[in-house]
């Protein structure tokens, strides 16, 4: 209690004149243009890119983006080494990169946000079985656990999302498991018990909407992470299946063209280095507005 | 309440926090229930709505009857309809019993939400009349509000209204205004005396302050190591103690009249309730205490209509 009473004196000696990094107005302005740029052309892929991200032409391969000499305006960002335009890929890319953190963070969110929730909560056998359930797969190594499933499964988007979901449970179950252990021992709890509430209810009525703020900026920032991993699923063959553009590929297709053709990795990577800039930045500013304690400054 | 026995189950060994607990109360009055930290109290309270913590603590024995059925055969979900329907609880710290998340409108509406099905306006409106009825100036407003937003003693009162939300028979508070300053605590007091008339409740008082009890209670059960040493209505405590425990303690109250240079204090600790002595737990610290006293536990005695102690010095043989 404590430390956040001090943390709303803080806020409050800093509310007037100066805020935070990435709260100001044109901060602000700038998020929500960033945020617009990446969802518009994700949804409206097919009306707004130039090219068919998937038609290459040999003829016009690695053309370097419009204002470099031997550039044109045909292929704004550039193309790659199969001739393919680099901007409808990034436009097509964004849906799938986009879609595939979305659904992941989802998926292991709510699976890890769960289980968290009563292992923090019944503690004992339930938070033991949890527990070294998350230890397991912590210890699990990424790329050959993706290596066996898309084996196992085949390659594709679905796969890409098991995967991916699969490595982000634990941390949403070690994470929420840890708040519940401080929030259960309030008195708002026991004073739930004393008014009725069953556990279920406790649970999800009164000790969720208490670790939400955690949990949304833990989804903000795995995003990036999602993107990454992505990528090297599909650097390695088994995940997004390659003609698909995704950003994180198509940075790994670049790779050893970095010197000769910057160009083919550097805008898919800049993307994905706005989006997760974006996000925590999002992510910081609702977890602003979400603390009720802040809500009327 | 019969012979009430919860035990805690340690590494140590069985903990008997409350040990054979036995009082009655009925509608409208005001039972004290005094001691020192430690001696059971709280244990009590919680076991009363079989809440007492879990695995560790059992309860081993003895009824609570609450018109005339029997709680402790209850199931599971008749007892979250008992608990806050007919008997509720006043925690200690009006700061941390408030979920920050919320509204302490949507508090108020939940506890009525579950135990009258109440819905929409007519829903919110009665948890406007319950701010309002403990004395929640502009309790339209104060609906919206969140817990952070109240200074401590309008939070106890907010918790006040969440426990009385749904006309409970019994309401149990456990120190409510050990964490509200003085004049706060006053106009607290007052405001449950007179909630308690309106509503005809019957108020279990955990305190450990006798200027409380004096002002409040109608019966005092003093607690030492889980067991009532003495249960007395309360001028016949203040006027007449009988139990060495009970005069010690009212003698550590210090007094404006008398010039004394240290407070009375009682030497020694409680025992701990793991070990404790075979005979009365009181002996090692008791000034009057005899053989006796170290072998056997003393038995209620009666010394008037409504008086009983459990003392060797009261017992015929002495």
């Amino acid at each position: 209690m404590a430390v956040a009473a001090d943390r709303v004196e803080a806020q409050a000696q800093a509310a007037p004149g100066r805020r935070a990094f990435g709260q100001s107005a044109p901060m602000l302005v700038f998020v929500a243009l960033i945020l617009v740029l990446l969802v518009v052309p994700a949804i409206f892929a097919p009306w707004l890119a130039p090219h068919d991200p998937l038609e290459g032409r040999l003829a016009h391969k690695l053309k370097p983006p419009v204002w470099l000499t031997g550039g044109s305006w045909e292929y704004v960002l550039g193309t790659d080494p199969l001739g393919r335009d680099i901007l409808s890929r990034m436009i097509y890319g964004a849906r799938v990169s986009l879609s595939v953190s979305l659904v992941a963070i989802f998926i292991g969110g709510v699976v890890g946000t769960v289980l968290g929730l009563f292992a923090g909560y019944f503690g004992g056998f339930t938070d033991s079985l949890t527990m070294r359930a998350v230890d397991v797969a912590f210890s699990l190594p990424t790329i050959l656990l993706g290596l066996v499933l898309a084996v196992v499964i085949g390659p594709s988007f679905r796969t890409v999302i098991v995967i991916v979901s699969f490595l982000l449970w634990a941390r949403y179950a070690r994470q929420v498991r840890g708040e519940v252990l401080t929030v259960k021992q309030r008195d708002f709890v026991a004073q739930a018990r004393i008014a009725g509430c069953s556990h279920v209810r406790i649970v999800f009525g009164h000790i969720l909407p208490n670790v939400t703020n955690t949990l949304i900026v833990l989804a903000t920032l795995q995003v990036g992470y999602v993107i990454l991993l992505e990528g090297t699923l599909s650097f390695l063959g088994v995940g997004i299946p390659p003609p698909t553009p995704a950003w994180g590929l198509m940075v790994a297709t670049g790779r050893s063209l970095i010197v000769s053709a910057w160009w083919v990795s550097f805008f898919p990577g800049l993307a994905i280095v706005l989006t997760v800039l974006v996000l925590n930045l999002i992510g910081d500013w609702l977890r602003d507005r979400l603390d009720p304690k802040l809500r009327q400054l | 309440m019969r012979d009430l026995r919860t035990w805690f189950f340690t590494r140590w060994g069985v903990v008997k926090a409350v040990d054979g607990v036995s009082f009655t109360l009925s509608e409208g009055e005001t039972l004290g229930l005094v001691g020192e930290s430690g001696c059971g109290k709280s244990m009590t309270a919680l076991s009363i709505l079989r809440l007492q913590p879990r695995p560790a603590g059992r309860i081993m024995g003895g009824q609570v009857l609450l018109e005339g059925e029997d709680l402790l055969t209850k199931s599971e979900s008749e007892m979250r309809a008992i608990r806050g329907g007919r008997i509720s609880m006043i925690l200690q710290d009006p700061m941390q019993s408030l979920n920050p998340v919320f509204t302490v409108g949507a508090q108020i509406a939940e506890a009525l939400r579950i135990h009258r099905g109440l819905e929409g306006r007519t829903l919110w409106e009665q948890a406007k009349e319950m701010l309002s009825r403990v004395r929640i100036p502009s309790p339209e407003l104060r609906l919206r509000a969140y817990p952070h937003q109240m200074s401590g003693g309008m939070r106890q009162r907010v918790v006040g209204a969440i426990s009385l939300a749904c006309r409970p028979a019994v309401l149990i508070a456990d120190e409510p205004t050990t964490s509200l300053d003085v004049t706060i605590q006053a106009q607290y007091l007052r405001l449950l005396k007179s909630l308690q008339e309106e509503m005809g409740l019957a108020l279990i008082f955990i305190t450990h302050d006798f200027g409380i009890v004096a002002k409040m209670c109608d019966r005092v059960a003093v607690m030492y190591a889980g067991r009532i040493v003495e249960e007395a209505p309360v001028r016949e405590l203040f006027n007449r103690p009988q139990h060495p425990y009970t005069v010690a303690l009212l003698d550590s109250v210090p007094k404006v009249d008398a010039k004394i240079q240290r407070l009375a204090s009682i030497e020694g600790q409680p025992p701990p309730l793991y070990a404790l002595p075979p005979g009365c737990p009181f002996a090692p610290r008791c000034p009057d205490a005899r053989d006796r006293c170290r072998q056997d536990y003393p038995p209620k005695t009666t010394v008037t209509e409504g008086h009983h102690v459990s003392c060797w010095k009261l017992a015929e043989r002495w």
